[in-house]
Parts: structure tokens; sequence; C-alpha cells
């Protein structure tokens, strides 16, 4: 017999995951389709940064709200992967990037961000492993980490408490709108469900073009993130620069994290192919220049997520355009730290509240066949 | 950074990669020859690195023949990236430099494995393979009564080594039996010379008057800031103990090695395609008949193509290195057969050698029971058995989700060295096969590489700020 | 101040005739030999505790080909194995027996 569902979730990564959670705690039958494992791709190889002033002016309210989620992801999702709140620095280095840096900041507190700008000498007080290289900082005490690389597990086990139908390696092949119900073919059979929501990142818009013949361009980033071997405790908070090019932070376990949307290669098909020797360097010179003492540190490993995009940079989160019971969650930028929060409130959404947020409707960034642009 | 280019780019200055990089030179391709150490050798002619030191006769030849070769070779360079087409990465005391050359020739060797045991990560236990390094690369030895344990060769090579060098050895524990060698005697005899230097080796250990005992592992090391006993116990079949007969031998050193893995992460980065080959020692590339990978322009060869011992390494080296010169229009196609044919011969011979002795070393079951529950098994991160059996029983079903579960094989040695023994317990506890729990995915950098020599000296300026994307 | 400790390894003799010279180990000075390998100074010099694990388990040499890690310290400023560092006259060398976790 053809298993049922009130929900399809297609993609397992952070947001199909608090999805799939929320739903199935509203007591709906939840199905959860991941092609590989769960939070494998961006969600899991993310370098782990829950940074409120690194966000857009426009998602600063939802960051604040996403930050309160992490805090209290020991209650609601049964393990916090080691959240901290260490407080963190986004650095400026010329006078060029510290115009920039009052500029955005100012911009980020007026929406409610925590964010106070700080001169080199405040800086290095509140971090004394800074260098003195910065010209200008902003302060952000709320901005902190957690362990992504732990995301899978804790969804896991998190999803089975709640009784999420969790199919992992488990592509989905086809998808067959229909009246009042959409059937799902995967690799392991196939199941019909009141509604789908398709939270798969970089691949949503291969699915979205397939199934409904929508066009929502889908930029692909390869973001390489570094780590070094353990080693002492040569700074505390978390790092950033006014470029956008960096973050750093010193993990629980003495392992630094470097990163800053370096590219590598890679696209939706193949997924992560090849790590860039130079881009690594730039992003290492980036982390040396601002923590001097990171030169006594080694590079242990280094790795690739891909990252989906909007054309506006802003979240796809909201009906499908011209479907009713489809749904698209994907390309939160910084999905890590907001992910969780805009996943909620979709699920507010779909049991039939009000979200508590405005939610970003996906027909906004609708293309034509021939305006969508060829990737590369 | 400076940046070279080639003809010919070698990773690993082992026999295979040295004779690759020397077949193609002749043919007048222009070669950079890559490697870690301060002269090429490998592991298995390691050079001495103090000219007092002697070294063994096959090194000089090689490193001989290397220096006369007009190959430019990159001594002390440690390779941390190589990019499709292909350019390599490397790393060194005077920072970082590329070589890049159409076509690469990856002989990376092999990794050796050790049986975790109780007390297995004091300092004075090394691996087979590192004793043999001390011996003929630093004419070094330990001071005190020494255990070498283990299974193939290298245990009475090492043993012998020892003695001859005037050291002491408390005990010899092989874990193959005399049957064991005699039922490989067939393939043996095929190198006679290697077969007797064999038996000399065995003769002289029991000249010595030391404690020769077939069918015996190590099952525990006592100490407690090093290495103050070593415990052994006798085997089956199946190398499961035979419980109550162990014996305790009084000794400030072991030496162990359980067999060899090949080195694929360059080649698996890459993309090559790899299959399973238990007698090869595990993944291995899948090649055609002239050492070519299934990535254009890749050519693997040696040990770490799959083992099969120096002899066949050397002389897939060549057959790599002709493949090469012929894909390079540097040798026409006949001239090319004419050539390769008779080295595919010899390489046959020789890899079946290889290959026995392979066959002997190969892990039985009864060994993994040997690790216990609270046996740490990878030494980076402190992990014990109990913690991959407790990951595998909560769904993990292959090294990556092992790693990410645990942090097994995430520290320094990047899972080299707990990558072979942590697969197997996971396989055990699921009870599939081997291959089923796959590997490590590989990934740059290929070695630890300190941050310093890989930022150098800049100014901000000089860094690149790309754009990605609006934020 | 010449430190001495238990050998743990012997050197070749032909080593212990060639040029010697000092290297210094958490601030105390050994002898070894200029062009010998550092692993193997240090453990002629007596030192075979070279590290500690997350743990705090006392980690020594093991493969000497550079692969276990096992064996670093830091070396005139930067993390090395110690078994592929060729020993120079006056090398500041300094064990981590502290654990990182």
């Amino acid at each position: 017999m053809t298993e049922r569902f009130d929900t399809v979730i297609v993609g397992g990564g952070i947001m199909g995951c608090v999805l799939a959670h929320r739903l199935a705690a509203a007591r709906q039958r939840v199905g959860l389709f991941e092609r590989r494992g769960l939070c494998m791709a961006a969600s899991g190889v993310n370098a782990g940064t829950l940074s409120v002033q690194i966000k857009r002016e426009e998602l600063i309210p939802y960051a604040m709200r996403g930050l309160e989620l992490w805090r209290t992801a020991g209650d609601w999702l049964g393990d916090d992967l080691g959240f901290r709140q260490v407080g963190g620095l986004v650095l400026a280095f010329t006078e060029d990037e510290a115009r920039t840096l009052t500029e955005r900041m100012m911009q980020r507190a007026e929406r409610g961000a925590p964010i106070e700008l700080v001169g080199t000498n405040r800086a290095r007080e509140l971090e004394p492993g800074l260098s003195e290289a910065p010209v200008l900082a902003s302060y952000c005490p709320v901005d902190g980490y957690a362990g992504s690389y732990l995301l899978g597990e804790v969804m896991r086990r998190a999803l089975g408490r709640e009784g999420v139908a969790l199919r992992e390696y488990c592509p989905v092949q086809r998808i067959e709108p229909g009246r009042g119900e959409t059937e799902v073919i995967t690799a392991q059979g196939t199941v019909r469900t009141k509604r789908i929501v398709y939270c798969c990142g970089a691949w949503t818009e291969r699915l979205l073009a397939e199934t409904y013949g929508v066009r929502i361009p889908i930029n692909c980033r390869v973001n390489q993130v570094v780590v070094t071997e353990r080693m002492p405790k040569v700074f505390e908070r978390v790092i950033g620069a006014a470029t956008g090019l960096l973050t750093l932070k010193r993990a629980a376990n003495g392992t630094v994290l470097i990163g800053g949307g370096w590219q590598g290669v890679g696209d939706p098909e193949a997924g992560p192919r090849e790590l860039l020797p130079e881009n690594l360097i730039g992003n290492l010179r980036l982390a040396a220049h601002a923590v001097p003492a990171l030169r006594r540190a080694r590079v242990l490993r280094a790795w690739a997520g891909l990252e989906g995009s909007s054309s506006d940079g802003l979240p796809l989160a909201g009906q499908v355009p011209g479907q009713t019971d489809a749904y698209v969650l994907a390309c939160v930028r910084g999905g890590f730290t907001i992910g969780p929060y805009i996943a909620m409130l979709l699920a507010e959404r779909i049991l039939g509240e009000v979200p508590a947020m405005p939610l970003f409707d996906p027909a906004r960034l609708c293309v034509e066949e021939d305006e969508a642009p060829r990737r590369n | 950074m400076t940046e070279q280019a080639f003809d010919l780019a070698v990773i690993g200055a082992g026999p295979a990669g040295a004779a690759a990089a020397i077949e193609a030179a002749q043919h007048g391709l222009s070669v950079a020859l890559v490697d870690e150490q301060t002269a090429p050798g490998g592991q298995v002619y390691r050079a001495p690195v103090h000219s007092a030191v002697a070294a063994g006769a096959e090194g000089i030849r090689l490193r001989d023949r290397v220096e006369a070769s007009g190959v430019s070779h990159f001594r002390e360079r440690t390779v941390w990236h190589v990019a499709q087409g292909f350019t390599v990465s490397c790393v060194s005391a005077a920072g970082v430099e590329r070589v890049s050359a159409p076509r690469l020739v990856v002989a990376a060797g092999t990794v050796e494995n050790v049986l975790p045991v109780p007390g297995g990560t004091l300092p004075g236990v090394i691996g087979l393979a590192g004793a043999t390094i001390l011996l003929k690369a630093h004419g070094t030895i330990p001071a005190g009564p020494t255990v070498v344990a283990g299974v193939g060769p290298l245990v009475y090579a090492v043993a012998a080594g020892i003695l001859a060098a005037g050291g002491q050895i408390a005990a010899v524990a092989d874990l193959a039996g005399p049957r064991d060698w005699a039922a490989r005697l067939p393939a043996l005899a095929s190198r006679p010379s290697i077969l007797a230097q064999g038996l000399r080796w065995m003769a002289e250990i029991r000249r010595a008057g030391v404690k020769l005992r077939f069918r015996h592992t190590v099952v525990a090391v006592d100490g407690k800031r090093s290495v103050t006993a070593v415990l052994l116990a006798p085997v089956d079949r199946t190398w499961r103990i035979r419980a109550g007969r162990e014996e305790t031998v009084i000794a400030d050193s072991l030496a162990m090695g359980h067999g060899l893995v090949p080195a694929g992460e360059i080649a698996q980065a890459l993309g090559v395609e790899h299959v399973f080959r238990a007698e090869a020692g595990g993944f291995v590339p899948r090649l055609d008949d002239f050492q070519r990978s299934t990535v254009a322009g890749l050519y693997l060869a040696g040990d770490g193509a799959g083992i099969a011992g120096a002899e066949a390494a050397g002389l897939a080296g060549r057959l790599a290195g002709l493949a090469v010169a012929r894909d390079a229009g540097m040798l026409e196609e006949r001239a090319f057969e004419e050539k390769a044919r008779p080295v595919q011969r010899a390489l046959a011979r020789a890899a079946r050698f290889g290959r026995a002795i392979s066959a002997l070393m190969a892990m039985r079951p009864g060994l993994l029971d040997l690790v216990a529950q609270d046996t740490v098994v990878c030494r980076c991160e402190d992990l014990d058995r109990a913690v991959i059996e407790g990951a595998a029983a909560a769904g993990a079903q292959d090294l990556n989700q092992l790693k990410s579960s645990t942090r097994c094989g995430m520290g320094p040695c990047q899972g080299r060295i707990c990558g072979e023994f942590a697969a197997r317990i996971l396989a055990r506890h699921h009870g599939v096969n081997r291959e089923v729990i796959g590997l490590w995915t590989a990934r740059a950098p290929f070695r630890p590489v300190p941050l310093d020599s890989l930022v150098g000296a800049f100014e901000y300026a000089d860094i690149p700020k790309p754009t990605f994307d609006p934020r | 101040m010449l430190k001495t400790k238990t050998v743990a390894w012997r050197r070749s003799p032909l080593l212990e005739s060639a040029t010697p010279c000092q290297i210094t180990v958490d601030g105390h000075l050994i002898a070894a030999v200029a062009g010998e390998c550092l692993a193997t100074a240090l453990a002629a010099g007596g030192y075979v505790a070279l590290g500690a694990s997350p743990g705090g388990r006392i980690r020594g040499v093991f493969c000497m080909m550079g692969v276990c890690q096992q064996c670093v310290a830091e070396v005139d400023g930067i993390i090395r194995p110690t078994c592929m560092v060729v020993v120079r006259e006056g090398m500041d060398v300094r064990l981590s027996l502290e654990a990182l976790s």
C-alpha cells in the first residue's frame, strides 16, 4: 500500500530538518527524503558561525530570533551542539573598509542588533589575540558558534523522537503534482502527500523547473572552510572582516575554523569538486593578518560546501508560485544562524497560523524561461 | 610563490616514482620529481640522513640514476594540494611553490597497519617500517631489549638488523607459522635471492639464541611512561589467541607491523576510480595495462597503487614512464610496445612474488578480537574501540559518518593510522565486508601544513579581495 | 648545562664520531650530531615522551615517516614531525606535554 503523508519534505538540511521536526511535533505525518545523509551539505559543513552582526540589514530581526532558537536548542531540539555566545568582532583594515563597516553596522544596529563600534584599543581589550592591523571594529556580544558537524546526528535523533519518517540516501527521482495529492517517486518507492516542501538548497532550482516549469535562478556558491589542529587558546571570540571574507573561531576542542566564503569548484550536480589552493591561502592570510598567533598552527583539513543563493540574496520561503500545496524553503544566506527560525515561520504558515514575521515570497524572483541566466 | 612548468610531474621518489621519472626523462621529457625526503629512495631504499651512515646498494644505485637522469628533484617538499590538469602545490622550509605539468605520475607508497593493543601507544612502541627506517636511514637501534612482532618479512629483517648492529632482541613473534611460510614457498622460490636472504635472517636470529615464536601475537604492552614489558600469546589459524598461554617478555622497545595499505589519497582526491582488491591491500586505483588511471594524464605506480613489493614498484614505474612518453608523443607506438612488453612480463613475475608476501600478511579475522573495548584505536583523538562500536550502533555505516559523529580520523594523522582498523571494526559490527565501509573522503591538505609556511610574508594589500556576490 | 637522561636509542657508532652539536630541548642543552634526524637525537638524549594526546596520554615516535604525527614538537617555532627534521646546531625544540583539549 502506498504510504501517505501530510507533508513530504525534500532535502534534509538544517531547514528541512527543523521544519519536519516542528510539523511532526504538531502531529502531522511527515516524510523527509534526503539523497545523502542529513545535513551533509552546507548545513553540516559550514564553519559554525552564529553571528547576528554579519547578517544583512533586512535579516537582523530574523537573526536575533534565530539566535534565541539556538540558545534554547537544548530544550526544543534536545542538544545545542555546544552553542557558545563568546561575542564577535568584525574588523576593518583600511579607512575605506572602516567607512563601509560604520555605515553597515549602524543600519544593522537600527534594526535591533546589539552592535557597538569600537576603536582598536578597545577591540584588543575585548580580544587580546588581535593584531595591530585593524583600524576599526564592531563588537556584538551575542555572536557565537555551534558545532555544525554534529548537526546530522542531532537532527537524526530529534526527528526519530518526533516520529518523522526519515529516508536518508533516498534520492527523489520525480514528483507528480496532482489534484489534492502529490506523488513522490523515490529510489525506494512511491509515496503520496497532501503537500510538499522543497528544502534542497542549491538543488532547488532544477526540481522546481522540472516539476512545475517554475524558474527561480539560484546561484550556487562553493564555500571553502579550513580547520587547524588543536592549538593553545590564542583568541576566544568569533572574528569577521568588513570585507566579508573572514570568519574565524576557536572551537571548544581547541581547533580553529577559518572560513569567509572563499570559493572552491563545484556545482549542484557533482557537488563540491575541488579546493582552490590560492583561495585557501588568501583566506589563511586574512586569518593570520587578524590573529598573528595563528601562524603557529598547522592546517589540518579543508573542505567545501555548496550554498544556494537567490538573486537578491534574501531567502526563498513561501509557496511555489502558482501552487497551493507546494512550498520552497531555501537560500537563506547565513542559514546556520537564521535557517531554523525561518523554518519555524514556514511551519506556522503550513499549520494555518499567521507567521510571527513575514516570509519571503519566492514569486518575487520568478523569471520567464528565456530570462533565466544559464548556470556556468 | 614560484611556479615551474614541466612535461611530467612525479610525486614520490621511491622505486616507482624514480623509475617513472628516469624513463620519461630518457625519452626527452622535462620531469619534476617531488618528494618529502632528503634524497630519493622512498621508504624501502630510504637514504641515510647523515652521510656517515652507510647506504644499501639498491638505494645508492637508484640515487645515482636519478642524479644522472637530468630529472629536476624537488626534495624535502610536502605535497599538500594537487589541482586537475595538473598543478602540484608543495610546501617546504622555503615556503610554497608549484610545479605544473600536463601529466602526473603518483607513486605515494603505503601506510603500515599496526594492531591497536592495550599500552600500544606508549613511547617505545614503533612500527616495523619505522624500525627499518631507524636501521637503514639513521643507523640507530633501541638501546635495550626489543620485541619484534607482527607479520611478514620485515619481522625478520628488523630482528636480524638490530642483532647485526649490536642490539638485543628479547623475542620475535611471527603471526605466521612455518606452514604459512611453506605454503608460499613456490611463489617465494621465484625470487631465490630474496628467499635466501630471508632464510639467512632467520638463521641469524636462531644463532643469537633469540626466542622465536611462530603463530604468536602481541596481546598487550606494559609500562607507565614507556615500554617495560610485552605480553605475547599463541594464536590459532585465524589469529585468535589461545587463552591461558600468555608469556611476559621484559623489554623496553617493541617494533610491530601488520601489513600495508596503499596511500591513495592524492589519486582519490583527483577523482580516480578505485576498486577493492584485498590481495593488493584494499582500495586500489583502476588502471589499464600501462598504469594509466581513469583520469586522463594521471598515472599511478608502486605500492601506492596496490601492494606488490619494491621490485614490482620499480617495474611499474618504468612502465608508467614509457606510457607517459608515448602519450606525450615522444615515443612511437611500435617502439612503445616493444619496450613495454618485456617490462610488463617482468612486472607480472615480480608482482606474483609481491602478492604471495601480501597474501601471507593479509589480516585474519581473529586479530580484531585483540582490540579490546578500551583500547585506543584513534591515537590523535584518544578514541577507543567502544566509541567506534557505539557510533556503529547509533547508525554510522561508513568511515565518513564515523568521522563526523566521533572525530575519529579528524586528528593530525588525518585518519591514516586508525583508518584501516576503524573500518574493520565497523565492518565487523555491521557484518559486512571491509569494502562496504569505504574510505575517508580524500581532500587537501594531504599532510598537516604549518600555516606560517603557507601564508609566508605578505602585505594586506596583496591579499586578493574577491567579491563573490552582493551582500 | 648539559642534560643527561637514560638513553632510549643508541645511534650508530659512525655518528658518535661525526660533527657534534648542541640543541636546546625545553631550555636544556643536549648533545646531538649535526645532520642527524631529530627524533633519533631526542631518543639518544633520553627524550621518549615528546608530547601528550588530547586526553593527556604520553605520545612518542611511532611511524618514523612523517605520517602518524605522534612525534611532533615545536622546532624553531614551527610544529613539525621530529622524524622528518634534520638536526642543526642551536636548534630550539619545545615539547608540549600538556594536553590541548
